[in-house]
């Protein structure tokens, strides 16, 4: 009878402890979920925040382009042969936001 | 010219005539029990998803009872103890029930499908917020469980039959179902008819049990919250029910055919994959506890519950889920004194993994008291955490047990 007392008891400690331990696992996986979604969306925010910058700094400086060169020219859309294409293919980033939007000719 | 029996004609009235007295006094009470719970049922003082459909199976098992070929009495219902593989598939073309009972409750998929169902209606956010909380709750709200296993066995039942019986401490069907199977297949039946019986009875227990250990200024107390709860999407539950049914699978590989139900159903309703949550919330868990109900009726057959065992188990099983429910209440003014005051003792009661049958309780005994306190979050959580603590102990149980037997 003893026996099954001390081990009723020790069952009781055994489940106490697994019980508890599997509270700070939930704990913990629930924080890092947590943790890793709310970062992961911050970062998403920021990715985009910093796309649209980019976007609006794109647009302001063709819109500088053409309003420059372009408009005095015969053809305004085409740079290949303009001074101002010549001179901005020298440098980056400018040179590879022409090349993107109006090709490498 | 041959004489008509007619006797034979209404062989229900006749076998009982030549019964013993025994049987005839279990007989016609089992009858008036089933109709008894059919209409506590319909009343709402019992689980009538439950009660309803067993209820009116004990009362016709009992009243339809014949003579068999070989002369002795039987049923067309089902046979429980029929396990010679040859014999099984001549009953199984004869008792209507039999393959429900055989290829369906006695391997435990019932329980599984009913604890896929309780996944899909579970929301694991509220054991996310507070696990400690709900975790410690749900350990208190165990004791019975502890505490009948030395008791039924100074009442002479074996260990592993001790350790059966104490389950229903635990107040989760299925487990006891599983426990009863893997370690008294004799007294499975019993046990599992005692322990779904009390489970009935706790909707309409509880609440006295309640209002006697916590007074109305307690359980009045609305809680506050300091800082806003963290709200977490069902792509983290998903994952999280995934790592938690690998680790408790891994953990306790007795127990994984129920972690794994009642994971999956998590996950299915975290993915939102809605004709699968429509579909096991609906139909597979309302038409397995509509089974489950009338196969437990059934089983309630006069011959196999005058077992002398039979008495014991009642007694011992009312007093594993008082022992549970006290406990829990305990736990719940541990809570109280911890938190300085803010926290519902009455929170405690929904510790006992009866999901979501406790929970609901507890909010309806706070609610009348005090309509602006909502505890159902926090209830929900602890009833959550019953269901893996009471995970825990059938896989303890059923490791040691065996193990101990041999000692």
């Amino acid at each position: 009878m003893l026996h099954v007392f001390i081990a009723t008891l020790l069952i009781m400690v055994a489940t106490f402890l697994v019980g508890l331990a599997t509270a700070w696992l939930i704990r913990v996986v629930a924080d890092v979920l947590y943790y890793a979604e709310h970062r992961s969306l911050k970062q998403d925010v920021k990715t985009r925040v910093r796309l649209m910058h980019l976007q609006d700094i794109r647009r302001k400086r063709i819109m500088r382009q053409l309003v420059s060169s372009s408009l005095f020219d015969t053809d305004m859309f085409d740079f290949s042969n303009s001074k101002e294409y010549k001179h901005k293919t020298s440098y980056s980033p400018e040179s590879e936001l022409i090349k993107f939007f109006y090709g490498n000719n | 010219m041959e004489t008509i029996d007619v006797g034979n004609i209404f062989q229900g009235i006749s076998t009982l005539a030549r019964s013993d007295s025994a049987i005839i006094v279990a007989r016609i009470g089992l009858i008036f029990l089933g109709i008894l719970l059919v209409y506590l049922g319909r009343k709402g003082v019992l689980e009538p998803l439950v009660m309803i459909p067993m209820g009116l199976g004990m009362a016709a098992i009992n009243a339809g009872v014949l003579f068999m070929p070989d002369g002795t009495q039987g049923n067309l219902f089902v046979d429980p103890m029929a396990s010679d593989p040859v014999k099984l598939i001549d009953i199984m073309q004869i008792n209507f029930l039999q393959p429900l009972y055989t290829l369906m409750f006695s391997n435990g998929l019932i329980a599984c499908f009913i604890f896929m169902g309780i996944g899909v209606l579970l929301d694991v956010g509220f054991l996310l917020q507070r696990p400690f909380t709900s975790m410690f709750i749900a350990l208190c709200a165990e004791l019975g469980t502890f505490l009948v296993l030395p008791i039924a066995h100074a009442m002479g039942l074996s260990l592993r039959d001790s350790a059966s019986i104490a389950m229903v401490g635990g107040a989760d069907g299925p487990m006891v179902l599983f426990t009863s199977l893997s370690l008294s297949k004799e007294l499975f039946v019993p046990i599992t008819v005692v322990a779904y019986l009390y489970l009935g009875l706790a909707y309409g227990g509880y609440p006295y049990l309640v209002r006697l250990m916590v007074p109305k200024r307690f359980r009045a107390i609305k809680m506050t919250h300091a800082k806003p709860k963290k709200q977490y999407s069902p792509a983290t539950k998903l994952t999280f029910a995934v790592i938690m049914c690998v680790v408790l699978c891994l953990l306790f590989p007795v127990a994984a055919p129920l972690f794994f139900s009642l994971f999956i159903g998590v996950a299915i309703r975290e993915s939102g994959m809605q004709h699968l949550i429509d579909f096991i919330g609906g139909p597979l868990l309302y038409g397995s506890t509509f089974m489950l109900g009338i196969l437990l009726g059934v089983l309630c057959e006069a011959h196999l519950l005058l077992d002398p065992k039979i008495l014991v188990l009642l007694v011992l099983g009312i007093l594993a889920l008082l022992i549970s429910g006290i406990g829990g209440i305990l736990g719940g003014y541990a809570m109280y004194f911890i938190t300085k005051g803010n926290f519902n003792p009455v929170i405690g009661i929904a510790g006992v993994s009866c999901v979501p049958t406790t929970a609901k309780v507890a909010q309806k005994i706070v609610g009348k008291d005090n309509p602006s306190s909502m505890i159902l979050p926090e209830a929900l959580g602890a009833n959550i955490s019953g269901v893996i603590t009471t995970a825990i102990i059938t896989g303890l149980y059923i490791t040691i047990i065996p193990m101990l037997e041999n000692l």
